[in-house]
C-alpha cells in the first residue's frame, strides 16, 4: 500500500453515525489512529479494528505534567505524521465531524501533504447536524451564523439578529486551560457575563434562547434547556451545552425527542 | 450489564436498538440492565445517564475543547 492519510469521523452517536466511507476507511487502513470522547465509541471502533490505537495518552500524558493544549494537539499531529510517514496507509478517526473542533485533524493533513504524501478528510454527522434535526432548524431559510463562545466575547463579530445564532463551548466559555473533563468544570462567571450583556445588547434581556446538548446515548433523546437571554449568567449549563439564539421575530419550534 | 455494555450493544445492533425504542423497560430488563439503572435512563436526564455511564470503572470521560486558533 501507499503511505497516505485518510482523516474521518465516527459522528455524533456512536455505532449509528459513522458513514460506510469511514468504515471502509477503518478497515482497509494498516494502522488506525483515534481520539474519541467516549468508551462507547471506541468500542464500536475496536470491533472494526482490534490493533486501533488511542491517541488519549497524550491527554494523559499533558495532563500529568501540566501542559497546556498546545503541547496535547501537537503530540497527536507528531504521532500521526509519524505514522504516514513510516510508510502505512493510516486512518485517524476523530469524535463528531474530524473537521469542525479539530484543529490536529487538520494540522495533520496539512503537514502529511507538506511531506508530498497523499491526505484527504471525509465529512461526518456534526454536532451542527445534530442541532439542525433535533430543534428544527434549517439554515437556508433566514442565514446561520457559528461561534466559539470565548471567540464570540474575544472579537464581539458583527451579530445578524434575523439570521439564526449558534454559539459553541458557551458551557467552557473564558475555559482555555481545560483539557480533561474528569475536571471539575465550571463556567467562567466573568466571560458568561459577557457573553449575556453582547448578546443582550443585541437581541433584549427577554429574547428566547435554548440550551442545547447533542445525544451522544443510542435511544436517549437531546437535552434542551429554554431561557431568555437575560437569564444566561446565572443558568446551569452543561459543559458541552450548546446555545441556539432564534432570529428575532420567530419563534423556537418543537424540540424533537 | 452495566449501562456502558447497555449502550455500547445499542450501538453496534439495530434490532436490538429498535427492541428498545419500542419497550424500553422489556429490552432493559432482558438485558439484565439494574432496576436503578433503569429507572436513570427512564428518567431521560442525559447528563445524569451519560454520567453514569462515564462514572463505571475503566471509563475516563475526556471532553476535546477547542481548538481555535488565535
Amino acid at each position: 500500500m501507499e503511505p497516505e492519510l485518510l482523516v474521518v469521523g465516527t459522528g455524533i452517536l456512536p455505532g449509528l453515525h459513522i458513514t460506510r466511507e469511514a468504515e471502509h476507511a477503518i478497515m482497509s487502513a494498516e494502522r488506525v489512529l483515534h481520539l474519541v470522547a467516549d468508551k462507547i465509541t471506541a468500542s464500536v471502533i475496536h470491533d472494526m479494528r482490534s490493533d486501533a490505537e488511542s491517541l488519549l495518552h497524550h491527554y494523559e500524558k499533558a495532563k500529568e505534567r501540566g501542559d497546556d493544549r498546545s503541547v496535547v494537539y501537537r503530540g497527536i499531529v507528531e504521532q500521526i505524521v509519524a505514522t504516514v510517514r513510516s510508510g502505512q496507509k493510516t486512518c485517524a478517526v476523530f469524535y463528531g465531524h474530524p473537521g469542525v473542533f479539530s484543529s490536529p485533524a487538520h494540522d495533520s493533513i496539512c503537514q502529511v501533504r507538506t511531506l508530498g504524501f497523499k491526505a484527504r478528510m471525509a465529512p461526518a454527522v456534526s454536532a451542527e447536524d445534530a442541532l439542525f434535526c433535533d430543534l428544527g432548524i434549517d439554515p437556508g431559510m433566514l442565514g446561520c451564523q457559528s461561534y466559539e463562545a470565548t471567540h464570540l466575547i474575544g472579537e464581539r463579530p458583527n451579530i445578524e439578529p434575523q439570521a439564526h445564532l449558534i454559539v459553541w463551548q458557551i458551557g467552557v466559555i473564558g475555559r482555555r486551560d481545560v483539557i480533561v473533563a474528569s475536571e471539575d468544570l465550571t463556567v467562567d462567571p466573568i466571560a458568561i457575563k459577557a457573553a449575556q450583556s453582547y448578546l443582550t445588547g443585541i437581541y433584549g434581556t427577554a429574547h428566547p434562547a435554548i440550551l442545547y446538548t447533542a445525544s451522544t446515548l443510542p435511544g436517549i433523546s437531546c437535552a434542551t434547556k429554554e431561557l431568555a437571554l437575560g437569564e444566561l449568567a446565572t443558568a446551569k449549563i452543561d459543559p458541552i451545552a450548546t446555545l441556539y439564539v432564534p432570529p428575532i421575530g420567530t419563534v423556537c419550534r418543537a424540540v424533537q425527542h | 450489564m452495566s449501562l456502558r455494555d447497555f449502550f455500547t450493544t445499542l450501538a453496534s445492533d439495530q434490532m436490538k436498538l429498535d427492541a428498545y425504542k419500542a419497550d424500553p423497560a422489556t429490552a432493559m430488563t432482558e438485558s439484565g440492565v439494574s432496576a436503578d439503572d433503569q429507572a436513570l435512563v427512564m428518567s431521560g436526564d442525559l447528563a445524569a445517564i451519560k454520567n453514569e455511564v462515564e462514572s463505571e470503572p475503566g471509563s475516563e470521560a475526556i471532553i476535546i475543547i477547542v481548538v481555535v486558533k488565535a
